[in-house]
């Protein structure tokens, strides 16, 4: 179960390859990368969601995980057809932002309902100082694009809720994790550390967007941009095949 | 195995394996304690399928009830219930 863990670091060295491509060569190479990976990890969310019935509880989770990398694999494979035809986007600007917003709040649910789960187990030890840390860490990574984008709501809707989203998705990396810390020994251990090491991987994906700066050049940044990208949706992959692995039969 | 462990140890070894060693301690600790009124270690072999089913709720959560239920089958079959 641990070798999982390769997966991830592999595949962000795969997308690191980008950065021996020129433009716009690289572009399409992230972006074919990237919808491999989200397509994985959708079509392996649902082969999870399958080994749960509609009334268990990690069913509905599993379920908008799915739905999430499914709609991230279809924003990203438009957007890789507009590349390779060139000129504008294939669907309108509104559709392609309802894209993004739907899949956002899926992939936010899908963690909550994790994180309730857990909860409804009453096997979960309460920890408030925990979950404030959790939700301060999160305010502060997701706080500055946040207030842009709520002082330009009417121009960006669409930044405002998808770092509504990041910032549900930080502050249940505590939570996560802690359930983690509590299964230490079991093999459902695995499932939520990926979870945790997912979201854990898309806070270190906005904290490099904030703060890369000119620290190292364009195709270096955006080489690292795109290995955290893919180690994050990788992590994603890993925790449903730990669910699986998990399971016994 | 069965003759060296308590029931409750038999338990606690089957869902340690997906649960982790800590969790599924407490996890038949509380479950003996609220639903049987008694301390895991008393717990006898007819009680089990009581326990099983009070832990029943966990183990669906966490594992599915195709999970939970493969799982006490095999409880149950170890102490031949």
């Amino acid at each position: 179960m641990k070798r999982l863990l390769l997966i991830p670091l592999v595949c962000a060295a795969i997308a690191a390859a980008g950065m021996l491509l020129e433009e716009p060569a690289a572009a399409k190479y992230y972006r074919a990368v990237l919808i491999a990976a989200a397509l994985v990890t959708a079509v392996s969310a649902f082969a999870t969601t399958r080994r749960f019935a509609p009334g268990d509880r990690l069913f509905a989770s599993w379920l908008f995980v799915g739905i999430g990398y499914t709609l991230s694999t279809v924003r990203y494979s438009l957007r890789l057809i507009a590349m390779i035809r060139g000129g504008g986007d294939l669907l309108p600007r509104p559709a392609l932002d309802a894209l993004l917003i739907l899949q956002n709040v899926a992939i936010a649910v899908a963690l909550l309902m994790f994180v309730l789960a857990w909860n409804a187990t009453g096997l979960s030890r309460h920890r408030p100082w925990l979950t404030a840390l959790g939700i301060a860490v999160a305010l502060v990574v997701g706080g500055y694009p946040l207030v842009q984008g709520w002082k330009g709501a009417g121009a960006d809707t669409v930044l405002l809720i998808s770092t509504l989203g990041d910032v549900v998705g930080i502050a249940l990396i505590v939570p996560l994790a802690t359930s983690a810390l509590a299964l230490r020994g079991g093999l459902l251990m695995h499932t939520w550390l990926y979870l945790a090491l997912c979201e854990f991987f898309w806070m270190l994906y906005d904290i490099w967007l904030a703060v890369r700066g000119d620290a190292v050049g364009a195709r270096a940044s955006l080489g690292i941009e795109q290995m955290i990208r893919v180690a994050a949706i990788m992590f994603a992959f890993i925790a449903t095949v730990a669910q699986r692995r998990a399971a016994p039969r | 195995m069965v003759g060296t462990q308590t029931p409750a140890e038999v338990v606690r070894a089957h869902i340690a394996r997906y649960l982790g060693p800590f969790t599924a301690k407490t996890a038949v600790q509380m479950m003996a304690k609220q639903k049987l009124g008694v301390d895991a270690d008393s717990v006898t072999r007819q009680q089990v399928p009581a326990l099983l089913d009070a832990l029943g709720p966990t183990l669906r959560t966490l594992m599915g009830k195709g999970g939970a239920e493969t799982v006490a089958a095999e409880i149950k079959r170890e102490l031949a219930l």
